[in-house]
């Protein structure tokens, strides 16, 4: 058996005789085959299955006529139960461990569920596809590794007559199949998360720095998670490699502590918002108890490290009740920032100011080039209307309508450029790539409509939303020019502030 | 107001750097502060002493996990060594001795606290203050600080609970004043960065103010007044006079 925190010493276990042997003595007669007597037997011993030197469950059914147990057996299993070394409270037995699996399986299933329900696929499509394909992939996975498990005691309840727990764990420790699939869940709710936190702020350089520093954090964290975890799990299905387990002791805590760390700041990232967006949080019921159920979902990661700390039992199925965490903390938190910016959205539409617009907007001209591409889009797409072929062409000239000419009176020399010059456009191409993609990201609920105006068939459906963009924006009278005249505006409070200081006027003059 | 907001980020910063130093000076620099006592044994970032004979280990960062190696042992006695060879538990926590080197993010997270405290003086001069990259840096090197004082917090929290002693407590404190100081940080980026570009558009300094429409409209009235008795010229009210910006905070 393979003990999942190698950097734990493990504790003492119990000297239990039953496991060691017992030596029953002669005068036992035994029936061991049908076609043979019964035999007498001299100096028998008698030895208990035993997991890792402690007692396991009898799958025996037991009635009033069997035989009792010996006494020394039956004190063993007492020692064991009630000691605390061994995993022998009930807390840690079989029936726990499946309530464990199967309540974590049901919330998987039923997280998968809400997403493909309730989950808006606009504005943030690859974000909410991203959400459904990770609850989709945790859903499978545990369902697969429930199976899984029921197999193993189905067979060691057939072979030899035992349920052990070590046997399940021991599954959930070394199966290649669950850890792949786990890591992919885990990295997938990890750049939900991302993609949560970027909703939460407004600005668009808030959401850049959001975006690189919560991507390289999530990849790194599970590089390194997956280091130790696979090298483990490797070397005990492939007993032939060599495992260093000494090298990788410290980097499995550090790992575990570093995950602790992101899930800490997520939470209280999670919480800060709540705590300055409280009135939005409490004005209705339904919106108090999706706040208070985000609450306990993303402290409940956090949550689990204390009881990780002072109970064994938890960080054994750490990895089984984590997979649930990471899926409901994405899940469930998707879903409270939906309802919190509809909330928003809709007291901004009331209120006199309306949406805020920030400086970092107007800087980097997003609102003229969300302008110019949807202008660009729809008049190219009414001017070659019918003619579908070239769309993906036009989709990528786009970004050049955008972008500044180039210089085309520019002399060029074949001059080797300073090794400076090169390094620093290629770092400049570097981190040009990676705010493109970025801005893809932040960009894309507002270019989200002009994109899809490309990729779209020509269904009733897309015309009429063509149709009011079109309108919206006033290129459906393209060729009508209106003249404004200008009018002074009167307001009454003028007018009464024109007469109220008449009449002060005349009463001075009149005095 | 931003003045007084940044001298209270800086104080937040400099109380979480001395409740980071604290830990870090523990045992066996300073014999009176240490992260646990357990079992006869005090310890400390870089080593630990026996309680009963005050004989401490050498000073490195991880814990001496035999007496094989003799550079490591020089200051224990026999009594030690042996203590030291018994395979019982060495940590409160059951953790294995190898896993006290990460003890080392403590003086890591010191570092980076500190060079945050000294951004945060910084930026309270007149000059850097007003600089968005240097605010920028600022928040940006928060991050890593606020984590990884966090982790040695965790590191802590694994090696000794359940018999952590009040410093390393302390980091639980110092990790929240850091988290406090980044946030408020983020603010005065953002009030910077707007002033700046309301300076750029306007050509002028704005200074914020509340709107105060009754104190202005009775001050234009009484101006109207008596300009009204000097002269026939009409009287001018606040709507015809849009060069008046009023803003509110």
């Amino acid at each position: 058996m393979v003990k999942k925190t190698s950097w734990r010493y493990d504790q003492t276990p119990e000297n239990y005789t039953s496991c060691l042997g017992l030596a029953l003595g002669d005068g036992i007669i035994l029936w061991t085959q049908n076609d043979r007597s019964v035999g007498y037997y001299h100096d028998v011993q008698f030895q208990s299955y035993c997991d890792d030197k402690a007692p396991v469950y009898s799958a025996l059914r037991r009635t009033n006529e069997s035989f009792p147990y010996l006494d020394l057996i039956e004190e063993d299993w007492k020692v064991f139960t009630e000691g605390g070394n061994d995993h022998g409270p009930f807390k840690y037995s079989i029936y726990a461990i499946l309530l464990s699996f199967t309540a974590n399986f049901v919330i998987a299933l039923s997280l998968t569920v809400i997403v493909f329900i309730t989950i808006r696929q606009k504005p943030y499509r690859g974000a909410s596809n991203l959400l459904k394909l990770g609850s989709s992939l945790a859903s499978v996975n545990l369902t697969i590794f429930v199976v899984k498990a029921l197999k193993v005691l189905r067979d060691d309840h057939a072979t030899k007559g035992i349920v052990s727990t070590d046997a399940v764990l021991n599954l959930l420790w070394n199966d290649l199949t669950f850890m792949s699939l786990d890591f992919l869940v885990v990295l997938i709710c990890e750049l939900c998360q991302v993609q949560i936190i970027m909703r939460l702020f407004s600005r668009v350089r808030e959401k850049r720095i959001v975006f690189l520093v919560g991507v390289v954090l999530s990849i790194v964290s599970q590089v390194l998670w997956a280091i130790p975890t696979f090298t483990q799990a490797i070397s005990e299905n492939h007993q032939d490699l060599f495992y260093d387990a000494s090298g990788l002791t410290l980097l499995s805590p550090f790992v575990y502590l570093l995950r602790i760390a992101l899930s800490a700041s997520y939470a209280s990232i999670i919480c800060f918002h709540i705590f300055t967006k409280r009135q939005l949080c409490l004005q209705n019921q339904r919106m108090a108890l999706l706040t208070v159920i985000t609450i306990l979902m993303v402290l409940l990661q956090p949550g689990f490290f204390v009881a990780d700390v002072a109970n064994i039992w938890v960080d054994d199925l750490s990895e089984i009740f984590n997979t649930t965490c990471y899926v409901g903390s994405a899940v469930i938190v998707w879903e409270w920032v939906d309802h919190l910016l509809i909330l928003e959205r809709k007291v901004q539409a009331q209120s006199v100011l309306g949406r805020p617009v920030y400086e970092d907007d107007q800087q980097d001209y997003y609102f003229a080039k969300y302008a110019l591409k949807m202008q660009d889009a729809i008049s190219r797409d009414s001017g070659k209307a019918g003619t579908s072929s070239s769309l993906g062409a036009q989709d990528a000239e786009i970004p050049n309508q955008v972008a500044p000419p180039r210089d085309t009176n520019k002399v060029e020399f074949n001059e080797s450029q300073p090794l400076k010059d090169v390094i620093l456009e290629k770092v400049s191409k570097v981190v040009d790539g990676m705010t493109y993609y970025t801005d893809h990201f932040i960009v894309k609920r507002l270019v989200i409509k002009t994109l899809s105006l490309h990729s779209k068939g020509s269904s009733d459906d897309y015309r009429q939303r063509k149709a009011t963009v079109r309108r919206r924006i006033g290129l459906d009278r393209p060729n009508e020019v209106y003249v404004y005249a200008t009018k002074d505006v009167v307001f009454d409070s003028d007018e009464e502030l024109y007469n109220s200081q008449e009449n002060l006027g005349n009463q001075d003059s009149n005095s | 107001m931003a003045s007084s907001l940044r001298l209270l980020i800086c104080g937040l910063t400099s109380i979480a750097l001395i409740f980071q130093i604290i830990p870090v000076i523990s045992i066996p620099v300073v014999h009176s502060i240490y992260l646990s006592h357990y079992n006869g044994r005090a310890f400390g970032v870089f080593g630990w002493c026996s309680t009963s004979t005050n004989v401490c280990a050498a000073r490195r960062i991880g814990y001496v996990t035999s007496c094989e190696n003799g550079s490591d042992t020089v200051d224990l006695n026999d009594f030690e060594c042996a203590e030291l060879e018994s395979p019982g538990e060495f940590l409160p926590s059951r953790a294995k001795r190898d896993i006290s080197k990460l003890l080392i993010v403590h003086p890591i997270s010191l570092f980076f606290t500190f060079l945050l405290w000294l951004l945060m003086v910084a930026i309270n001069s007149r000059r850097l203050g007003q600089s968005r990259k240097i605010l920028t840096c600022t928040v940006l090197w928060s991050l890593p600080a606020v984590f990884l004082s966090l982790l040695s917090f965790l590191v802590d929290i694994l090696l000794f609970v359940p018999f952590l002693a009040w410093p390393g407590w302390l980091l639980l404190v110092s990790t929240v004043l850091m988290g406090v100081a980044s946030f408020m940080m983020c603010g005065v980026r953002r009030s910077v960065s707007l002033q700046k570009y309301e300076k750029l558009r306007n050509g002028e300094h704005i200074d914020l103010f509340p709107l105060q429409f009754e104190k202005a409209r009775s001050e234009d009235l009484q101006g109207s007044r008596r300009r009204s008795e000097e002269s026939s010229t009409p009287v001018q009210t606040l709507l015809e006079r849009p060069e008046l910006v009023h803003r509110s905070v």
